[in-house]
């Protein structure tokens, strides 16, 4: 069973007018020729199935058994980094939700049979085996704990690490610690309790691996009496914040815990005096708005009814349209960083590129992962001449990073964490 | 015989004409074109005379050559093979002034100073193109888009819509008249919105010198015919600082009629008596001078000719050019004749100011964007010169289009119609001066006679297509054969 | 396979395999889409393509036309798909998607921007601004290809200033539907200069366009210039998160003023005596729909409020006339603008309010598509292009056909469209707009169906002249009888430039349209 019903919005891919909002910047901010695309997969593809709007009538074509699946239909729907650019723009002018119609194709070829791609497969049997998405034994969770970071037993805060910063950029992780350590945020972590966040399983229409994820996670974080969830990875945080109550059923605000981005945790702690930065960082930045952060993070709201003439919600439905993103706390941080010149690219907020990595794409058309990341390095270095790109997710760091050191660019990829490490100890430059 | 008579049997005898005499009258014209004579000339009323004279010509195969001036300039109408010359001047109504929607609908025999004056009896103006002459067709001038002198308008099309009579045989409006003209009519069509049915008809018809269809009537644009009036008079030693000046007025759309003129060409205007004024004033003119003329609205007139003037202003600092005047050195009142003489055609008891320095004039003028100016005036100074003509002698008339984003070009060599050795000599200096001018990128959107044999082999694609609908169109080519590239 | 094998092979040698494709999910994405979606008299069965091609430049496109004439497949040019006439009637033809040569160059001193049809207002906008320039977008959004609007439509809320899209054509080239290639204007002459629409001679953009196009039925644009206007876009600032972006406009040099009116005729006064004193940028009346939909946060945002207001509305029969204020001379000539404004509204009456200086959908969005929240499609009963009083007359008639099919049509008061002037007032547009749902209940859509053709009928008996040309309506069937069989002409010109009629059959004359719903298609009932 898929979780969202396509019935409710068969509406919306009947009516989708093909205005081709859901393909460029908002035209407020379009600010140029160069940089006026914002659906990566179709910029990349050109083809209109590569599109949302495209995507629609494949998936009214594949509900009404017109079209039958197949590897190219399979390739159609999942070169897509869900990164609801789309649903930003169509809501603003049309008023339909094309994501929900992404993700339901993509449940649709799990029930199927037909999906996920080879690719994700392997990255779910590594979480099912080993509850992390690369295999490696999870009691390793809390390996990228150093003697400079402290978390407590117990505490109010709970940092969710997730899987790439545990194994991978532990750098991220560490800095994080040291971050909520010097802003006097007393922490605890899951350690081998928690398990993969399942983003990506959800992403790809694993729905029942990645409920499992969600039950065992939000079990544990009940179990630890958390108030605060606090994710460094932008993947987390919405999968956390958004996927698990849209998976329980529940909204947000049900959870029991409040789900904070470490940006938006510290830019309190900045706000009321606890945190500071003293060491100055003479650079000029630019920042990336991880899509999971930023217009793709707004609460959930649990909604049952029906749909009816003029595609009328019966109770009405809020929509969530990327205007409460995460978008305030990074800059309000990165600018409170004594020498640093932070620029904005032209495509920023709910209107920013995707880098390419989400939705499983970077598992399954690395391809497109890189290239979309390739062409965000392009407006870094055009618009702002930014000697480094920050961004707020790991995965978008990890993304640019494998393009950086191909193109031996002389822009340098941070996470915000690291460049935040470096503000408040002039050590933090040397481990970073 | 037989079509002279069919002839008299559509207008009635007063009204055709085989007389050798004024045969011959309309076998020329102001231009260098060659003479040749029709071999009839008729002269219609009606829309309905018109379609019958139409369809004596498919049945006899007899080239129509229209013609609705009393005087003509470029040679459209010299008949090229003979035939029936269909004179328009007697369909000379002002059929309506529309002061709601800002429109008059003219017959093609409505001359300039009759539209002028009977559109200033109701506060109104028609859009002048520079000075034409008083007896030229005020519908033929738009129809052959001649440029008007105001560039403040978005739009530099005074054309809306028109009735045709195709050379097929058919009496066939064009744009929202074929709902209705609205008046006393009973349509709720007012006959403003110049495009389709389908097509864009009447942009065909336009440029065409009669080899499309027959206009027997169009809607114009008119304008409100301000009463508050400021005259700016720049004099320029370099034509790239006039540009520039003529540039910068355009972006800011400021000012009515506005027009660069080189000191032949503004003497010529301004002389009352000739040579004596005209020499003087040559001389006390700078080579070049911008007119600028702001102009009320029909609402608080004097706050814009204020603003405007401050503007003017600021883009004289800009520019460092300290030399706006608002009168002319030596010619008390310039400011007002300009305003009087730039609303109006040439006076009918003058000489045309074309005409003034030698008796005739040919004239050269091409479509190019501002920028490209001052390298024709060079371009053409050289070949004059290299022809034994004198630079100082020929005038120069800079048109600029629509807030300034093109410009009409305009040369005028003057010269003695009754001394054949200046007539080729004049000859020879217009084609080489137009072969130069087209290999620098001139664009003669109304190539008129020998242009005409230059630009088409040149655009063979162009050709080809407007053959194809020249045969939709005119699918025995009766209208006007041999002129254009068929 | 739908197109042949042989065909298909030489299609790829010369886009490459990436750029087409013959899967039936791509075909799929290009099955139906735009202005009249779901409406069969348009659409009809909206059949898949037989294969989709990318074109990069004018060389490619030229040869697939060559390419479709040698083996005869029907094609149809695609800038952004925003009408339905680009879904397939007839099997398996070639869908042409442009939107890979995005070419764009602007000559900022002479004003004129050259365009490849894959480039979007959006985006010569934003170039344009930068640059002291404008250009305008068209109602239905800045998502629409320059070329295919300027073909096709072309109407946006700034054609007071800037006029329809017809007149900013200017040098073009074209390849016609066997291949061959024309250029039109100064580009006939030389390839590069485009600054130049008319000529040589006989002007054949007029071949090209009437008052709407060709539908893609005559080749394919392959670079167009257009014309632009001066405007002070440097001094906008763009502020705002999404659904709540705009430009917040200087207030020294731009200014809005709404008008408040409770009859048409009012407005339509007001509108025509500033229009004579040649005030303003823009300049329109709108009903107050306009203003519930763009402030609604959602459908039923809009029909809860919508109904709670309707009755009073019903009784007020409000319109709002809104004029923006551009000092292109400066702040002083705003300053003369509204005095002049509020002079002209103290003579005539009306309720003059100065509005937010902000913007966000005029200058670069023209959001017509907010206007998708009441119904499940917006569709226009008139198109109406002619005068202010024509427009004025029509638009009473038509309010009056239009209760008799409301619903399934959504109730609304009075007269439900916007009015405004191109060319300082010397012509003008009306557009009755209708929304319904044709996707819930196929009834409400043929009902939609049988009342637009009675409007083309109550525009031929009124003697009004109806703007559904160019496959929007019953063309060949009624409209153009009425006209002096105007599209027979036109066919014969298709006939020459398109013998094979490969270039999307059957529009625009389309003979198949509403041939399936039943609907009495006779001229006079
Ligand atoms: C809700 C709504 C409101 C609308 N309101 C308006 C409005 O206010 N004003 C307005 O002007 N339009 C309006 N439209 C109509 C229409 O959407 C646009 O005019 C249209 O989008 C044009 O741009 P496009 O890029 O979508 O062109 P397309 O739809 O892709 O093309 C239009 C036509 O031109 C052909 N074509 C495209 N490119 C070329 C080319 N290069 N060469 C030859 N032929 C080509 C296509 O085959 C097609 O038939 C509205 C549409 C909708 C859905
Ligand atoms: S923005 Fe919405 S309505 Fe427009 S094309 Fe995209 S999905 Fe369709
Ligand atoms: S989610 Fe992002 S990548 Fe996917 S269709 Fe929407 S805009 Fe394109």
């Amino acid at each position: 069973m898929t979780l969202i019903d396509f019935e409710t919005y068969r509406w919306d891919a009947q009516n989708c007018v093909r205005c081709s909002n859901c393909r460029w910047v908002d035209f407020i901010w379009m600010a140029s020729l160069q940089f006026s695309k914002i659906c990566p997969s179709s910029a990349r593809y050109g083809f209109d199935a590569y599109a949302a709007h495209g995507r629609l009538e494949i998936a009214l074509a594949l509900a009404n058994g017109e079209l039958e699946w197949s590897p190219k239909v399979l390739e159609e729907i999942y070169t897509c980094t869900l990164c609801g650019a789309c649903d930003v723009k169509c809501l603003r002018n049309v008023g339909l939700e094309p994501t929900q119609t992404l993700e339901w194709m993509r449940q649709k070829a799990v029930d199927d049979g037909q999906g996920p791609m080879p690719e994700h497969k392997a990255v779910a049997e590594n979480i099912a085996n080993n509850r992390n998405r690369y295999g490696t034994p999870n009691d390793n969770r809390g390996k990228w704990l150093r003697s400079d970071a402290r978390p407590v037993q117990k505490a109010d805060v709970l940092y969710f690490v997730g899987c790439n910063s545990s194994f991978k950029q532990q750098q991220i992780a560490q800095a994080t610690a040291k971050l909520l350590n010097a802003s006097g945020t007393e922490f605890m972590i899951l350690g081998e309790q928690e398990w993969c966040c399942g983003n990506q399983l959800y992403n790809v229409g694993l729905v029942d691996q990645a409920r499992e994820m969600a039950e065992h996670n939000l079990k544990a974080i009940e179990e630890s009496r958390a108030k605060t969830v606090v994710a460094s990875c932008a993947e987390c945080y919405q999968t956390l914040k958004v996927i698990y109550p849209k998976l329980m059923g529940k909204s947000t605000t049900d959870l029991g815990f409040e789900v904070l981005h470490i940006t938006e945790h510290l830019d309190q702690q900045l706000q009321n005096g606890k945190l500071k930065f003293t060491a100055p960082v003479n650079m000029r930045v630019t920042y990336q708005d991880p899509c999971r952060l930023g217009r793709m993070s707004e609460p959930w709201t649990h909604w049952e009814g029906k749909r009816g003439k003029y595609g009328i919600f019966d109770p009405p439905k809020p929509r969530r349209k990327g205007t409460y993103g995460a978008y305030d706390p990074a800059r309000n941080l990165l600018n409170a960083i004594p020498g640093l010149q932070v620029e904005e690219m032209e495509r920023r907020k709910d209107q920013a590129w995707c880098c390419g990595a989400s939705g499983g794409v970077r598992d399954a058309f690395k391809e497109l992962a890189l290239w979309s990341a390739r062409e965000r390095i392009e407006e870094a270095k055009e618009v702002t001449g930014a000697e480094a790109i920050i961004s707020a997710c790991p995965y978008c760091k990890e993304n640019f990073t494998e393009v950086i050191t191909a193109d031996k660019e002389r822009l340098q990829t941070l996470d915000i964490t690291e460049i935040m490490l470096q503000a408040i100890s002039p050590e933090g430059k040397e481990a970073c | 015989m037989q079509i002279k008579e069919a002839l008299i049997g559509i207008v009635g005898a007063e009204n055709v004409s085989d007389d050798p005499q004024e045969l011959a009258t309309c076998s020329r014209d102001h231009s260098l074109s060659p003479a040749r004579s029709p071999n009839y000339v008729a002269r219609p009323q009606t829309a309905e005379e018109i379609l019958k004279i139409v369809q004596l010509a498919n049945e006899t195969c007899v080239p129509l050559v229209p013609s609705s001036s009393k005087v003509h300039f470029n040679g459209g109408a010299i008949p090229n093979l003979g035939g029936i010359m269909v004179d328009l001047q007697r369909m000379n109504r002002v059929l309506y002034i529309d002061e709601y929607n800002r429109k008059a609908r003219i017959e093609p025999g409505v001359t300039w100073a009759q539209l002028q004056k009977e559109l200033a009896a109701k506060g109104f103006m028609p859009l002048f193109p520079l000075l034409p002459h008083a007896q030229k067709s005020a519908l033929t001038s738009h129809l052959e888009r001649e440029r008007i002198l105001i560039p403040r308008f978005e739009f530099d099309e005074p054309l809306l819509t028109t009735e045709v009579v195709w050379p097929r045989g058919e009496i066939m409006r064009t744009g929202a008249a074929i709902a209705g003209i609205g008046e006393d009519t009973g349509s709720v069509a007012r006959g403003a919105f110049p495009h389709g049915p389908g097509l864009d008809w009447w942009r065909m018809f336009q440029g065409a010198q009669g080899t499309f269809g027959i206009l027997t009537w169009g809607n114009v644009k008119i304008e409100y015919l301000p009463e508050v009036n400021k005259t700016f008079f720049m004099p320029f030693d370099d034509p790239n600082d006039a540009i520039e000046m003529i540039y910068r007025i355009g972006r800011k759309v400021i000012g009515y009629e506005l027009l660069m003129l080189d000191s032949t060409n503004l003497a010529s205007i301004l002389a009352d008596q000739w040579p004596d004024d005209f020499h003087k004033l040559k001389e006390t003119l700078a080579p070049w001078t911008v007119i600028l003329i702001l102009s009320g609205a029909p609402i608080l007139p004097e706050g814009r000719i204020e603003y405007e003037e401050e503007t003017l202003q600021e883009i004289a600092k800009e520019l460092s050019y300290s030399d706006l005047k608002t009168s002319l050195l030596g010619l008390p009142g310039a400011e007002r004749k300009v305003v009087d003489l730039l609303r109006n055609a040439w006076p009918e008891d003058r000489t045309y100011w074309k005409w003034a320095a030698k008796g005739e004039c040919q004239d050269l003028f091409f479509i190019t964007t501002l920028d490209k100016t001052p390298m024709f005036i060079e371009a053409v100074g050289s070949v004059v010169v290299e022809h034994g003509y004198s630079v100082d002698d020929i005038g120069y008339y800079i048109q600029p289009i629509e807030s300034s984003r093109a410009c009409h070009c305009e040369f005028n060599f003057f010269y003695d119609p009754a001394d054949p050795k200046e007539v080729a000599k004049i000859t020879e200096l217009y084609t080489d001066v137009a072969r130069v001018a087209l290999n620098l990128g001139a664009f003669y959107s109304r190539p008129y006679g020998i242009l005409a044999d230059m630009v088409y082999p040149r655009a063979t694609g162009y050709t080809t297509m407007l053959k194809k609908t020249k045969g939709v169109i005119d699918p025995q080519n009766i209208m006007n054969p041999g002129r254009l590239c068929f | 396979m739908a197109i042949l094998k042989e065909a298909y092979q030489a299609l790829e040698s010369i886009v490459g395999p990436e750029f087409v494709s013959d899967d039936p999910g791509i075909r799929e994405a290009y099955r139906k889409g735009g202005y009249g979606k779901n409406r069969p008299a348009l659409e009809g069965q909206a059949l898949r393509p037989g294969c989709v091609i990318l074109p990069g430049s004018t060389k490619e496109v030229q040869q697939i036309l060559k390419i479709c004439t040698q083996y005869k497949i029907p094609f149809i040019p695609i800038g952004c798909f925003g009408i339905a006439t680009q879904s397939p009637k007839v099997p398996d033809v070639l869908s042409i998607d442009l939107k890979r040569m995005d070419y764009l160059e602007i000559d900022e001193k002479n004003m004129y921007a050259i365009c490849g049809p894959g480039v979007i207002y959006a985006q010569l906008q934003a170039e344009c601004l930068k640059k002291g320039l404008a250009t305008e977008g068209p109602g239905c959004g800045v998502g629409a290809t320059v070329i295919g609007n300027h073909l096709n439509a072309g109407v946006g809320p700034l054609e007071y200033r800037m006029g329809w899209a017809q007149r900013r054509m200017l040098g073009l080239e074209w390849v016609l539907p066997d291949g061959d290639i024309v250029t039109l204007g100064s580009t006939s002459l030389d390839d590069e200069d485009y600054f130049w629409g008319e000529g040589l001679g006989p002007d054949l953009r007029g071949v090209l366009r009437g008052t709407f196009g060709w539908q893609g039925g005559m080749g394919i644009v392959t670079k167009m210039a257009t014309k632009l206007f001066p405007f002070p876009g440097q001094d906008l600032e763009r502020t705002g998160i999404s659904p709540r972006t705009g430009f917040n406009m200087p207030p020294h040099l731009m200014k809005w003023l709404n008008v408040f009116y409770n009859s048409i005729e009012e407005a339509a006064f007001a509108m025509h005596e500033l229009s004579k004193a040649q005030v303003g940028m823009a300049l329109m009346t709108a009903p107050f729909s306009w203003r519930y939909f763009s402030r609604a946060t959602s459908k039923e945002d809009f029909h809860e409020s919508w109904q709670e207001a309707l009755p009073e509305l019903k009784e007020t029969t409000p319109y709002m006339m809104r004029i923006m204020l551009v000092g292109l001379a400066g702040p002083k000539q705003l300053e003369y603008e509204e005095k002049v404004v509020r002079e002209v509204i103290g003579r005539v009456g009306g309720d003059v309010r100065e509005g937010r200086p902000f913007d966000e959908s005029w200058i670069n969005n023209a959001d017509a598509h907010r206007i998708m929240f009441p119904g499940g499609m917006e569709t226009s009963m008139k198109f109406h292009f002619d005068s202010l009083d024509a427009s004025i007359e029509l638009a009473k008639a038509a309010a009056e056909l239009k209760r008799k099919y409301t619903p399934p049509l959504l109730d609304d008061y009075g007269i439900p469209g916007w009015l405004q002037m191109g060319d300082f007032g010397h012509v003008a547009f009306c557009e009755i707009l209708v929304y319904f749902d044709p996707t819930t209940d196929p009834n409400d859509c043929y009902q939609h169906e049988v009342g637009f053709v009675e409007s083309v009928r109550q525009d031929l008996e009124l003697k009004a002249y109806c703007g559904l040309q160019g496959s929007y309506g019953p063309e060949p069937q009624i409209i153009g009888p009425a006209y002096n069989n105007y599209h027979l002409k036109e066919k014969e010109l298709q006939d020459i430039f398109d013998p094979l009629h490969i270039s999307n059959p059957p529009r625009p004359l389309d003979y198949a349209y509403g041939i399936d719903l039943d609907i009495d298609l006779s001229p006079q009932k």
